[in-house]
């Protein structure tokens, strides 16, 4: 099993039916607490909020329908930063696989909050990051990244990229949905460097 | 794309036209699911194909106005509007719960996701080619 140590966990409402679910029954349960877990609350199920509160995580209920309960979340550690000072990078789990809405949604995401701070967007078979306008040097771990990875242009019409590190390198390549994409891409060092001139996103494989 | 050059060699050896259901689409890696998406766009003007996966049905829909005929009885009730290979997308639409009104779609400024069906027949009005993915119940 894959072992990831954050700094505190939080489960957007039905994120933490899919937490207790992933290990009912097995003893790493009392492992995976969340610290806090937040959103409408209209997913939750009460067996499972009751179960959380009783190990000390915090349930917090906002109701306002005009923001998703990634956002919530995403409010929460803004104050949480308010309170401590301490700037913190966002994991967010389980983020694809399911419905494509809500994979686009995780995606809308990384462009509106990308001059705030970076996250990483990780499901069980790929981890996917936003990469601006710029020049960006990448260290994989190819232990447990790749080998396949993609740079995809969301957002804009068409980004122009120029690549090392990978199997089919681009130079100056314009990328773009309908005429070219850059896809079952390999990673062929632990170093990829992406250059763009639009914000694209990098996406890899994950073999965890 | 091998297989998509199979069909054209079996269409133009019986002049039947087909549309094409992909399946397994979405759910695995992201660069693949992106890859189908691109699909659409590239053979947009050659025909529709359907991207299935076990919760989703998603297509493109160019430029102009469309009335999707929904069943609601295996499709929805969350759906979204996603403006792919552009910037922005200007939608409107009637028979959602949010329905849009010449309103901007753009990633990172507002995009219709977890949107709901109201209606079997959804209408869809935008100026640039979007996807529209509804969840399937099935």
């Amino acid at each position: 099993m894959f072992s990831i140590h954050f700094g505190k966990t939080i489960c957007a409402d039905g994120g933490g039916n899919q937490l207790y679910e992933a290990f009912e029954g097995t003893d790493k349960q009392q492992m995976y607490i969340p610290h806090y877990i937040r959103g409408d609350l209209d997913s939750l199920r009460d067996d499972v909020k009751d179960f959380y509160i009783s190990k000390g995580a915090e349930v917090e209920r906002d109701p306002d329908q005009n923001s998703t309960d990634f956002m919530k979340c995403i409010e929460l550690v803004r104050r949480k930063e308010r309170e401590s000072s301490v700037k913190h990078e966002i994991v967010a789990l389980g983020t694809f696989g399911g419905r494509v809405d809500q994979a686009m949604s995780n995606i809308h995401y990384l462009y509106k909050l990308k001059n705030e701070r970076r996250i990483y967007l990780l499901s069980d078979q790929n981890m996917t990051i936003l990469l601006d306008k710029g020049k960006h040097q990448i260290h994989c771990n190819q232990a447990i990244e790749g080998p396949s990875c993609g740079i995809i242009p969301i957002g804009i019409e068409r980004a122009i990229v120029t690549t090392t590190g990978l199997e089919w390198n681009l130079t100056n390549s314009s990328t773009s949905f309908g005429e070219m994409i850059s896809t079952s891409n390999h990673l062929t060092n632990d170093i990829v460097m992406i250059e763009t001139d639009s914000p694209i996103l990098w996406t890899v494989e994950l073999k965890i | 794309m091998k297989c998509i050059e199979l069909v054209r060699r079996k269409e133009r050896e019986s002049s039947v036209k087909h549309e094409i259901v992909a399946l397994g689409t979405f759910g695995g890696r992201v660069d693949q699911a992106m890859s189908n998406i691109h699909y659409l766009y590239k053979l947009k003007n050659e025909r529709r194909i359907y991207l299935l996966s076990d919760q989703n049905m998603t297509i493109l829909l160019d430029k102009g106005k469309h009335q999707i005929h929904c069943n609601q009885a295996i499709e929805g009730p969350s759906c979204g509007i996603i403006p792919i290979g552009i910037e922005r997308a200007i939608v409107t639409t009637t028979g959602l719960e949010w329905n849009l009104t010449n309103s901007s779609t753009s990633f990172g400024e507002m995009i219709s996701t977890s949107n709901h069906l109201t209606n079997d027949i959804v209408m869809i009005e935008t100026d640039s080619p979007i996807l529209w993915t509804v969840e399937l119940k099935i």
